[in-house]
């Protein structure tokens, strides 16, 4: 019974924390955006892409198109249209200004070695031939991104990285205007490659 | 009553006063639809329903309160089955509704954040296979409604750059229905079992703490999550009658607890990259009345201790998730049973479960499932049992398909090497283990 009471001295004792309750963006992104992308956005689990250090407008951007639903692909929805929904514009702005201010951090999960030069050369030069730009051009020259829209992608998870490529080829993604016309460029080995080559870059 | 046991009682009335006054507080708390829950997609928190992801651990142990309350409003649940046993020995009046179509039942769930620190998970079940034996022996089936799983908590997260600490109270009516992995008894695989295999009798026995007290008591437990990665929880349970009975309506009590019994269960937990591993221990600690009807009868005692491990691969497109539990039970028997349905004062049973599940694409599944029950001879406590022994054990077979994320079409398997103690004749009239068989063929549906 003893044991009862404590417990309920607890609970009242935790009802007078209600007056603060999470509500700045801080908390927010680490109390629920944190529990898939980590709290310091340098998500290990493949599934949830990292947020560290990316562009803070391209966050913002992002955000804003899943609230709208302009971002549909299967992910997006069954993940992040129902969070994104619950912010508003001011939390979005706070959240993307703690993620982008986060240091990325090595991306340590193993990849195919024999791909990464080709990765490389790809995003560092682009393939003339094929008519594919180079991605540093707009993704930054280390994949760190730009202000103007590029977003970051290095040490960025393979898995999604190689995800969005193929929502490229779709209209799921419709402020991606650019990279609809450079995926058709791209054919399956030289997505293997690229997202290799990015997920090892620091 | 005596002093104490009014003290009890007003613990208890203060603890359910105060939550109830906490619910109180909510202005304006309306149930939302359905439709509007749909937020975050059920593979968010399942990897199949109900096991749970690292994300839907957080979310239950946030204590449902993340997002606005359209995340977690209403849902019901409703399944519809065929179950074929390999053998009736001729005795078809002993396995009614043998490999016909039945509509199950149903539930209804209200869910869902109530504000920033309480949120709830409430079940409540149509049961559409309600037996009763007639006086011909034949089985009658109704409808019967009544409390199923609850679990209300009350909740705090406070993060720093080196801090993550969840923690808080819940207060719900079967112990390990708080838990947030499916190595623990209220949620543990098959997530799904034939409620007319279960009127047939044909069931593994089980421990104590293995749904013997489910909707009959009422605990509260005080738990901390530290750094997604220590979780230690301590709590007690009562029985669920007077102020609580609200936790065990529409349920006959078949155990009732004498006072009340701690609980607890520590757990490392570890996710990384794809991975997330767990290993914990739980146990309850019960005095159990010998009858049931009476409060004041002398009571049994029962010491429930259990291991166990949980490992989840999660990616895409493949899933791959395993849970192990082992949970080893003392029962020492009050008096009046010894020599009327117990041979000696002291029992033991040992009860041991293992799966393993491949997703793919999150839509079609395969699991294979090992149990073994084991516990000391007893001619008078296992009567059904021609050498006296409770063993059984046995794997289960199943196949998922999702027709959509919210409704799921199975075939289950349930193969016994050993029932009551023999994999043949172990009743003495000739039934064997494999005879217990049975086929599973289920469609759930959640909506
Ligand atoms: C239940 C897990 C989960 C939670 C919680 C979650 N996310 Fe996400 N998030 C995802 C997944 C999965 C994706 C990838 C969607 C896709 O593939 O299109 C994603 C994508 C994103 C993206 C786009 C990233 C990019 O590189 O384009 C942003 C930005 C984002 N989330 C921000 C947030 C914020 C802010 C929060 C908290 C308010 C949050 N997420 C909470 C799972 C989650
Ligand atoms: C002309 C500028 C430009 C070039 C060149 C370019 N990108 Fe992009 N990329 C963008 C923009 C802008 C976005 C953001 C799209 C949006 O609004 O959804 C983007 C988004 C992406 C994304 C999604 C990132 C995320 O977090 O969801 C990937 C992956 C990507 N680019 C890969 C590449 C690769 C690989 C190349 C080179 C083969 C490349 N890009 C070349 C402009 C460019």
């Amino acid at each position: 019974m003893k044991l009862i009471n404590t417990l309920l001295m607890l609970g009242v004792s935790l009802t007078t924390l209600w007056a603060e309750a999470a509500g700045n963006p801080e908390d927010l992104a680490r109390q629920w955006c944190a529990n898939c992308h980590t709290a310091d956005g340098n998500s290990t689990s493949p599934l949830f892409p990292r947020l560290a250090g990316q562009q803070q407008g391209y966050l913002v951007q992002q955000l804003q198109a899943l609230k709208a639903h302009n971002r549909s692909d299967q992910s997006a929805h069954d993940y992040m249209w129902g969070i994104a929904e619950t912010l508003d514009d001011a939390t979005i702005n706070g959240i993307a200004a703690y993620f982008a201010s986060q240091k990325p951090l090595p991306n340590t999960a193993a990849v195919d070695s024999s791909l990464l030069s080709r990765g490389q050369q790809l995003f560092e030069k682009g393939d003339e031939a094929r008519g594919t730009p180079a991605c540093a051009a707009c993704h930054g020259p280390h994949g760190e991104g730009n202000e103007y829209g590029g977003p970051r992608l290095a040490g960025q998870h393979a898995m999604y990285l190689s995800k969005q490529l193929h929502v490229f080829e779709t209209a799921q993604r419709p402020s991606a205007v650019a990279m609809q016309a450079i995926i058709k460029t791209l054919n399956e080995e030289d997505i293997k490659a690229v997202t290799a080559y990015l997920q090892s870059l620091h | 009553m005596n002093t104490c046991s009014k003290l009890k009682t007003r613990g208890w009335q203060l603890i359910l006063s105060t939550l109830l006054l906490l619910l109180w507080q909510v202005p304006a708390w309306a149930l939302p639809s359905y439709a509007r829950q749909t937020g975050e997609a059920c593979v968010a928190c399942h990897v199949s329903f109900p096991e749970l992801t690292p994300y839907g651990r957080l979310f239950k142990l946030s204590g449902y309160t993340l997002g606005t309350t359209r995340l977690f409003p209403l849902a019901a649940m409703a399944v519809g089955s065929v179950t074929k046993v390999a053998n009736t020995q001729g005795n078809d009046t002993s396995y009614p509704r043998n490999g016909d179509g039945v509509l199950e039942g149903g539930s209804l769930f209200i869910g869902g954040k109530l504000n920033d620190h309480v949120g709830i998970f409430s079940q409540w079940t149509f049961n559409n296979l309600n037996a009763t034996t007639q006086g011909d022996g034949s089985t009658a089936f109704s409808g019967h409604t009544s409390v199923d799983n609850h679990d209300i908590r009350l909740v705090d997260h406070i993060t720093r750059q080196d801090l993550d600490l969840i923690y808080g109270l819940s207060l719900n009516n079967n112990p390990t229905v708080q838990d947030v992995w499916n190595s623990t008894p209220a949620f543990a695989y098959p997530y799904q079992t034939s409620r007319i295999a279960g009127v047939w009798g044909i069931a593994a026995p089980t421990t104590l703490i293995e749904g013997g007290l489910a909707q009959q008591v009422a605990g509260l437990s005080g738990y901390a999550f530290l750094n997604k990665q220590w979780y230690a929880e301590l709590g007690a349970y009562t029985t669920a009658d007077g102020m609580l009975s609200v936790f065990s309506h529409g349920v006959d009590f078949t155990n009732r607890l004498h006072g009340s019994a701690p609980y607890w269960r520590f757990a490392w937990n570890k996710d990384w990259n794809e991975h997330s591993l767990t290993i914990g221990t739980f146990g309850l600690d019960a005095r159990v009345n010998s009858d049931a009807t009476d409060p004041s009868s002398p009571s049994d005692h029962f010491r429930d201790i259990g291991l166990d491990l949980q490992y989840q691969y999660l990616s895409d497109p493949h899933s791959f998730t395993t849970q192990l539990s082992y949970i080893h039970e003392k029962t020492s028997w009050d008096a009046s049973h010894v020599g009327n349905d117990r041979d000696g004062p002291n029992s033991w049973r040992n009860s041991l479960h293992a799966k393993a599940s491949y997703w793919y694409q999150h839509t079609y599944g395969l699991t294979l499932g090992y149990f073994a029950q084991h516990g000391n001879t007893d001619y008078l406590a296992n009567t059904s049992s021609a050498n006296g022994s409770p063993d059984t054990s046995g794997y289960i077979v199943e196949l998922n398909y999702m027709i959509q994320p919210n409704w799921r079409l199975a075939l289950q398997y349930t193969g016994y090497n050993k029932y009551l103690g023999a994999s043949s004749n172990y009743d003495g009239n000739g039934r064997n283990a494999r005879d217990n068989n049975t086929t599973y063929l289920y469609t759930w549906i959640a909506f």
